[in-house]
């Protein structure tokens, strides 16, 4: 087995654990919930996910503080919390905070928000869903890396075809 | 945006494409024959946002082969470290634990102090306290000096290469900008980034120790900051002290480039946000031979469904990236055009602003945020005689230089220009008689391959019929774009100040209405030679009249051709990257890691930069004969007097700074 390590798989139980979190979430206000709450029905597999809203990426505000900081980091982590914990957005929204620490760890509030905000983006519009079997493969620090990636394929699995440009 | 046939310098009646003659080259492909020289300004680790240290920054950017833990490097030529100021509680010779390299997890300075770690021991944190316990910040000045520049000594001995301790300053009143000071840095040598160190101290907003460094007395040994005026109006003056300060200190030994300028918006008044016009004009201005350019931002593969490249916001001036460079420089007749207008010394150049991969770690090949140094981005300057720190600065201030996205386009581009049989390359003016015929001769090559992890077919090339690998750069077609200079326009003058705009109306703005992509020239209309490493080597030469007044031309090319659908519009002007996202990608080898909308990936993230390349070249100049010389000419020779009163180098005294090192608290 490649020592490439999938950080997470998203079954089909998963995506219909995410729908059922998402047919919890009212009003804005999300619902915790938790993988025994999820169905396993595997029709939630063609299910699609919801449209990106028209929400633009966030603008920092005026001079932010710490406090805006911790309290947009805070928010966007409950929210990620109530996420599967083998939902991709769920991992993707955890670095971005992870960034929005690093960042006040600078002291650069204005970037701790738009990482925070972006997090809130990924959680709340699902933007990150994988087909069974897909996976996001990410280097471990004790993996050692191969030479080849199931991801997209690197040039040497798929030779270039149909090049009719220079 | 907009396109004409009908520029003033470059008319429809005065083209003419003349094939062959001109197009031999020799030595190309040959890297160490190559005129131009490739490098980085601007990318992070540890000691402030980044992911890596600061060691292994700099091993992936300008090593060669496969890193050790895995990897590829990236070897640039040269390699400008430009981490932010202010302060940062991670101890820099680690990585952080996101990176998920081997062995290598957070580490702060609470962690390290009094130990040997790389040759280096940091006894104490100086300067006023600023932290406690895992949040105990080290100063930059401290971490510059103490920390980085070793760093740098250390890996000039390993690497053949030119590196350079700078910053990425936050500025007073406004966001970024790009610095370095080189004066004392002599890494082959041993020497000091002291004077790097003193800018940051001095100037930088988010650097608001009151102490810096002391002498055996525990008197400061740099006095008088200012620590007051760190935002707005007040804030730009302070900045504007800090581009003083360089240009009376080290006019030819540094340099000041705003950079991202687009992302917070406008500039504010009471806080620290953008740039204006005025803003970049009060600069080179006060500076003439170091704040001579602009940054578009680096962070290509952060754009989603709704945006982002670039790091680029709604709020963003412009709304967010146009073919991954900012608005300024995107628009034709935008702020850029508007600087070139008044005959300035005023120059674009692009770098990564590495920090992390995003969704990835470091040594993934995928990234949802940055590119490492080298990976994606290349901004060009001229090899010269004995290429060293001082060559950057030089080639860059000169204007001949130009950034590729993707290895669009390699490191021997020729643009030129020639009247009477002399020829001027970029940042350079040719001095013609009105009616004279300019030739303009343009060589470049595309690479057989550049680094992108994807060989599946461009998807946005794909929506239109035409299959090209992502790793297989191809050039579309070269924009040359002129305008008029019609004169440096005064401080007192009421088009000095120009009203700016957040968002999507801020790309709305024209700063130079003569501006225009005068000729559009196709890849199948230029010479081609396919070269043995697989390369094609691509030229043509245009001719036109020289007119009655000043005025530029500088070039940009592509691989998307014109009205490509969500990428470029009727004139081939990029449009705002988030509509990238409208084109799906379908290829089964699409990664996992794009955004989708109901099941179907998205052109987002690296995907997206490696499928939308431009590349930028910086402009050449014209006037007729007997007309006043340009502010360009102008500051071009304040710098060679500068030079020729030893500004810019350091005769003979490598080994005196050795031991310059202060004594501190």
């Amino acid at each position: 087995m490649p020592r490439l390590v999938a950080i997470f798989v998203l079954s089909i139980a998963v995506i219909a654990m995410v729908f059922a979190f998402r047919a919890k979430t009212d009003g804005g206000q999300v619902a915790t919930t938790t993988a025994s709450n999820a169905p396993d029905a595997p029709a939630a597999a063609t299910a699609t996910a919801p449209e990106p809203s028209d929400t633009p990426l966030p603008t920092t505000q005026d001079e932010p503080t710490r406090e805006d900081c911790v309290a947009a980091v805070d928010e966007a982590r409950n929210s990620a919390n109530a996420l599967p914990a083998e939902h991709p957005s769920r991992y993707i929204a955890e670095r971005h905070l992870h960034q929005s620490m690093v960042e006040a760890g600078n002291g650069e509030f204005d970037d701790c928000l738009y990482w925070a905000e972006r997090a809130m983006l990924e959680v709340r519009e699902l933007r990150h869903e994988l087909t069974p079997g897909e996976k996001i493969e990410v280097l471990q620090p004790d993996d050692t890396p191969a030479k080849t990636e199931s991801a997209g394929k690197t040039t040497d699995e798929k030779s270039a075809h149909g090049r009719t440009r220079r | 945006m907009h396109r004409s046939k009908s520029a003033f310098i470059l008319t429809a009646a005065s083209v003419s494409l003349a094939f062959g003659g001109s197009a031999t080259a020799t030595g190309f492909g040959d890297k160490a024959s190559n005129p131009y020289v490739a490098g980085d300004m601007h990318n992070h680790n540890t000691c402030t946002d980044g992911s890596v240290s600061a060691g292994y920054a700099i091993d992936r950017s300008v090593g060669k082969g496969a890193a050790a833990a895995g990897g590829t490097n990236f070897d640039l030529d040269w390699f400008t470290l430009g981490n932010h100021g202010g302060s940062g509680n991670r101890d820099c010779r680690f990585s952080d634990t996101s990176a998920n390299l081997p062995g290598d997890t957070t580490t702060t300075w609470s962690q390290t102090l009094g130990q040997t770690i790389q040759g280096i021991t940091i006894t104490s944190l100086k300067g006023d306290a600023n932290g406690t316990g895992s949040s105990a910040k080290m100063w930059r000045w401290q971490s510059i000096g103490e920390v980085e520049y070793p760093i740098i000594v250390n890996r000039s001995a390993q690497y053949d290469k030119v590196l350079v301790e700078g910053i990425e300053w936050i500025v007073p009143g406004h966001e970024h900008t790009d610095v370095a000071v080189i004066a004392g840095q002599h890494p082959r040598h041993g020497g000091n980034a002291d004077k790097m160190a003193e800018f940051e101290f001095r100037f930088d907003r988010a650097d608001t120790d009151s102490i810096g460094p002391v002498d055996s007395g525990n008197n400061p040994l740099w006095p008088g900051k200012d620590n007051v005026n760190n935002a707005g109006t007040a804030g730009h003056g302070k900045a504007l002290e800090g581009v003083k300060w360089l240009q009376a200190n080290y006019p030819l030994q540094s340099y000041a480039i705003p950079t991202h300028t687009e992302r917070q918006g406008p500039f504010s008044a009471s806080s620290s946000k953008g740039y204006n016009i005025e803003h970049f004009r009060d600069f080179n201005n006060a500076a003439p031979t170091v704040a001579f350019g602009i940054e578009s931002p680096g962070h290509m593969a952060e754009g989603g469904l709704t945006g982002g490249s670039g790091s680029y916001g709604s709020g963003a001036v412009g709304g967010g990236t146009y073919g991954m460079v900012g608005v300024y420089n995107a628009k034709v007749g935008g702020l850029w055009d508007g600087l070139l207008a008044e005959g300035r010394n005023f120059f674009m150049f692009i770098s990564s602003d590495w920090h992390n991969r995003g969704a990835f770690g470091a040594r993934d090949r995928y990234t949802t945020s940055d590119f490492i140094p080298g990976e994606y981005t290349k901004l060009y300057v001229p090899r010269g005689e004995g290429f060293r720190n001082q060559s950057i600065i030089d080639g860059m201030r000169s204007g001949n230089s130009y950034s590729v996205n993707g290895d669009l386009i390699g490191p021997d581009f020729v643009f030129r220009a020639s009247a009477h049989g002399e020829w001027k390359t970029m940042g350079e003016t040719l001095v013609a008689q009105p009616g004279e015929t300019i030739t303009l001769h343009v060589e470049l090559t595309v690479p057989a391959k550049n680094n992108s992890p994807f060989s599946f077919n461009n998807p946005l090339l794909a929506q239109i019929g035409q299959s090209q690998p992502l790793d297989k750069p191809s050039l579309d077609h070269i924009d040359l774009i002129t305008g008029k200079v019609t004169g440096v326009v005064s401080p007192d003058s009421p088009n000095y100040a120009v009203a700016n705009a957040a968002g999507v109306a801020g790309a709305s703005i024209v700063y130079n209405p003569n501006a225009a992509i005068a000729k559009q020239v196709n890849w199948q209309a230029m010479k081609a030679r396919k070269q043995h490493d697989g390369s094609t080597r691509l030229s043509f030469v245009t001719s036109f009249t020289m007119g009655s007044e000043p005025g530029y031309i500088r070039a940009r090319g592509t691989n998307i051709p014109v009205a490509t659908p969500n990428v470029t519009d009727s004139a081939g002007n990029p449009l705002l990257d988030a509509n990238n996202a409208a084109v799906s990608c379908t290829d089964s080898s699409c990664p996992a890691h794009l955004e989708s909308v109901g099941g179907v990936k998205k052109v987002t993230h690296d995907v997206q930069a490696w499928s939308n390349l431009w590349f930028y070249a910086n402009p050449i100049f014209f006037r007729p004969v007997g007309s006043p010389e340009l502010l360009v000419e102008k500051n071009a020779k304040l710098a060679h007097r500068l030079a020729e009163h030893g500004h810019e180098h350091e005769h003979g005294h490598e080994h005196e700074h050795e031991h310059e090192h202060h004594h501190s608290r």
